[in-house]
């Protein structure tokens, strides 16, 4: 089960990563186009 | 029609072929034979004609599928690429054998990912280059880094590509009947027709592709099993409770007394297969056969539990001393290793920004998830129902799924005690791969799921073995010759080479897998400590500090491929020990060693030019990257549409 809850981890950090990253493109005005 | 629109059309027409395969079978009796023909004849038929399709003679298109794919698109195809036979077919069964060990592999495989998606993944892509050893020619300058490696990415997959291919054979050998040899050959044509019409960009549909069929041929067996046992179509939520009941069952089994004869008996072989040993005056050969004699029967005399809460203590003991140290090594260089591999990190270069890029790496490790979320619990199902309907089941009467998977060789049953009944230390493991492979008629499914998991399992073997290919001909064709060799090289030129390339490449590697080395399989395991050893410290140091030059990558790549091979070698062969570090684990000495040498050699040595340090700089920009699209060298290449 505790292989089961890191691999969850993981997969919820790195998609909170992309997110704020994302907007932070956008804060600073460097987000592109596609 | 949009790509979700194509995808969810191929879905449903994939599902409703199976399920027409299935009445066939029901209704009038299709042969086993035929459907394992039928399947192998659908997917890699699906392959060849998406390898046509896309075919292409655009280099942008050849080498990053035109930095188009979408982020979801990309994930899947990613996970595709990721996943070989190894996690299809061997995953469920290894969690179950390992224990908590297993957890290292889970956590580096999938940990890697991160450390993909914040340190090296967006800034890959926002550089623009090809292939990784043009980012370390076009970061560090001169050929000498480029060619280091290519020698790496070359190391790194050749022999993963073998462990494929072999991968291949096995699965078309045992499903369809052809001998291993010609299977590895027939499976093969799935594979070329996609990257030599189409480069990448064929490569990254077929992949696409795959990761559907392999997807969905994983989960419906256990799905149904779940669905069946606890009217919930859940597997994840119900093989907890199953592990209860699993439990239970192995306690009562252990308290047999029967059970407790036959474990003695296998005790008895031990002990006198050890004593033999003990005695000497035996040849090499034979003191290997009583040894491996001497660990099956330990093996029986003690699984799967020796005493009454063995089982469950043996999941939840955490290992200590050099135990947990070679736990976070392993753990530690599975990450590195994963996050270096060419092959993967080449897919982050297809997307068409940065952003999609960062995005990508979530939808990729979300549909590996899938996949190993899911594997525990076929270990669960797998293990009830051998103590259900194989455990008291009469030797003469056995279910239909021992009969047709024992010359397989993956298990055996045996009446140790002579009492024509079976016991649970009668059932002899030789390789937990039998979890998934014989689900479906442990499950009592149709041969029809048989047809769609050996589906699946060649679906991630020829993904897998698709990236590798191409990553290696590139390395060839596009590193070594066009960028070192000959720079004037015409794109006809450079595409012929790179096809040529893939097909020997190709028949080499299924040349060199018909010979069964059994080192390979060791070999692959030892790829995700030179990818971390070689790649990472020099990738991570290139995109992060501005400072580390063509002196200090050469000599850090160098000295971490040096002292991760030779603690491979010499703890593998030479009885070589630090710490007591496993052999699989040898990159946490390289890597260390490859980054300080960077940051020292660098220091000591000249800075690189501005132009590269604002390269640089420029990396991690995302806007400043739009114009980053064709050659990062900007050299004026020719594109033509096919």
């Amino acid at each position: 089960m505790a292989a089961q809850g890191s691999l969850a981890i993981f997969v919820i950090e790195i998609a909170a990563y992309a997110y704020l990253m994302n907007k932070h493109d956008v804060k600073y005005g460097i987000r592109e186009e596609g | 029609m949009s790509l979700p629109k194509i995808f969810g059309l191929y879905t449903v027409c994939f599902l409703g072929v199976t399920i027409l395969i299935g009445i066939a079978e029901v209704a009038f009796g299709l042969p086993n034979r035929w459907i394992g023909w039928i399947f192998m004849g659908l997917s890699l038929g699906i392959y060849i004609v998406i390898g046509i399709i896309t075919r292409t003679s655009n280099p942008d298109q050849y080498y990053v599928a035109g930095r188009g794919v979408p982020a979801v698109f990309n994930g899947m195809a990613t996970g595709s690429d990721w996943m070989s036979a190894a996690s299809f077919i061997s995953m469920a069964g290894a969690l179950s054998a390992l224990g908590f060990s297993g957890l290292a592999y889970v956590m580096g495989w999938t940990g890697g990912y991160l450390l993909l998606a914040v340190f090296l993944g967006p800034y890959l892509r926002q550089f623009g280059a090809y292939t990784i050893p043009d980012f370390l020619g076009a970061r560090y300058g001169g050929h000498f880094a480029r060619v280091i490696g290519v020698i790496a990415a070359i190391a790194c997959s050749f022999t993963y590509l073998i462990a494929q291919v072999t991968g291949v054979g096995l699965i078309v050998s045992r499903f369809i009947g052809l001998d291993f040899q010609i299977g590895v050959f027939v499976g093969l044509i799935g594979v070329l027709f996609c990257s030599v019409l189409g480069g990448m960009r064929s490569v990254t549909w077929t992949q696409v592709a795959q990761y559907i069929i392999l997807i969905v041929s994983y989960l419906v067996p256990v799905v149904y099993l779940s669905y069946q046992m606890f009217a919930i179509p859940v597997p994840e939520l119900t093989y907890g409770q199953l592990l209860q009941i699993n439990n239970t069952k192995a306690i009562e089994i252990t308290r047999d007394a029967k059970e407790k004869e036959t474990r003695a008996l296998w005790k008895k072989d031990a002990d006198e297969a050890n004593a033999k040993i003990k005695m000497g005056s035996l040849s090499d050969p034979e003191v290997d056969k009583l040894k491996a004699a001497a660990k099956t029967a330990t093996q029986q005399a003690t699984a799967p539990a020796a005493s009454d809460d063995a089982k469950i203590s043996r999941y939840l003991t955490v290992p200590s001393g050099t135990g947990m140290w070679n736990f976070l090594a392993l753990t530690f260089c599975l990450m590195v290793g994963t996050a270096g591999l060419p092959h993967i990190l080449t897919r982050y270069y297809t997307t068409p920004s940065v952003r999609q890029a960062r995005t990508s790496v979530a939808w990729s490790l979300f549909f590996i998830f899938l996949l190993y979320f899911t594997a525990p619990a076929y270990a669960a199902f797998a293990r009830f129902a051998i103590y259900v309907k194989l455990v008291g089941t009469q030797i003469a009467e056995l279910p239909r799924w021992i009969t047709l998977w024992q010359p397989a060789g993956l298990f055996e049953v045996v009446d140790k005690n002579g009492d024509g009944i079976v016991q649970w230390a009668d059932f002899v493991v030789k390789s937990t791969d039998f979890v998934v492979l014989s689900m479906p008629e442990v499950a009592g499914l149709p041969f029809v799921i048989t047809g769609l998991v050996m589906a699946g399992g060649l679906a991630a073997a020829l993904s897998t073995a698709d990236g590798l290919l191409l990553t290696i001909a590139n390395a060839f064709s596009h590193d070594l010759y066009y960028n070192v060799i000959d720079p004037k090289a015409s794109l006809t030129k450079r595409l012929t080479i790179t096809k040529v390339l893939l097909v020997v490449t190709a028949l080499v590697a299924a040349w060199v897998a018909t010979f069964r080395v059994a080192i390979i399989v060791e070999l692959v395991a030892w790829a995700f400590s030179l990818a971390g050893a070689s790649f990472f410290p020099a990738l991570v140091m290139g995109i992060w500090w501005k400072r580390a030059n063509k002196a200090g990558a050469c000599v850090g790549m160098i000295a971490g491929l040096t002292v991760t091979a030779y603690y491979m070698i010499g703890s593998r062969f030479y009885d070589v020990s630090w710490f007591g570090t496993q052999t699989i684990a040898s990159a946490v000495f390289g890597l260390p060693v490859g980054f300080v040498t960077i940051w020292l050699v660098s220091l000591v040595t000249e800075a690189p030019p501005q132009q590269i340090q604002d390269l640089v700089a420029s990396v991690r920009y995302p806007k400043s990257g739009q114009a980053v699209t064709g050659d990062p060298l900007g050299r004026d290449i020719p594109a033509g549409a096919h």
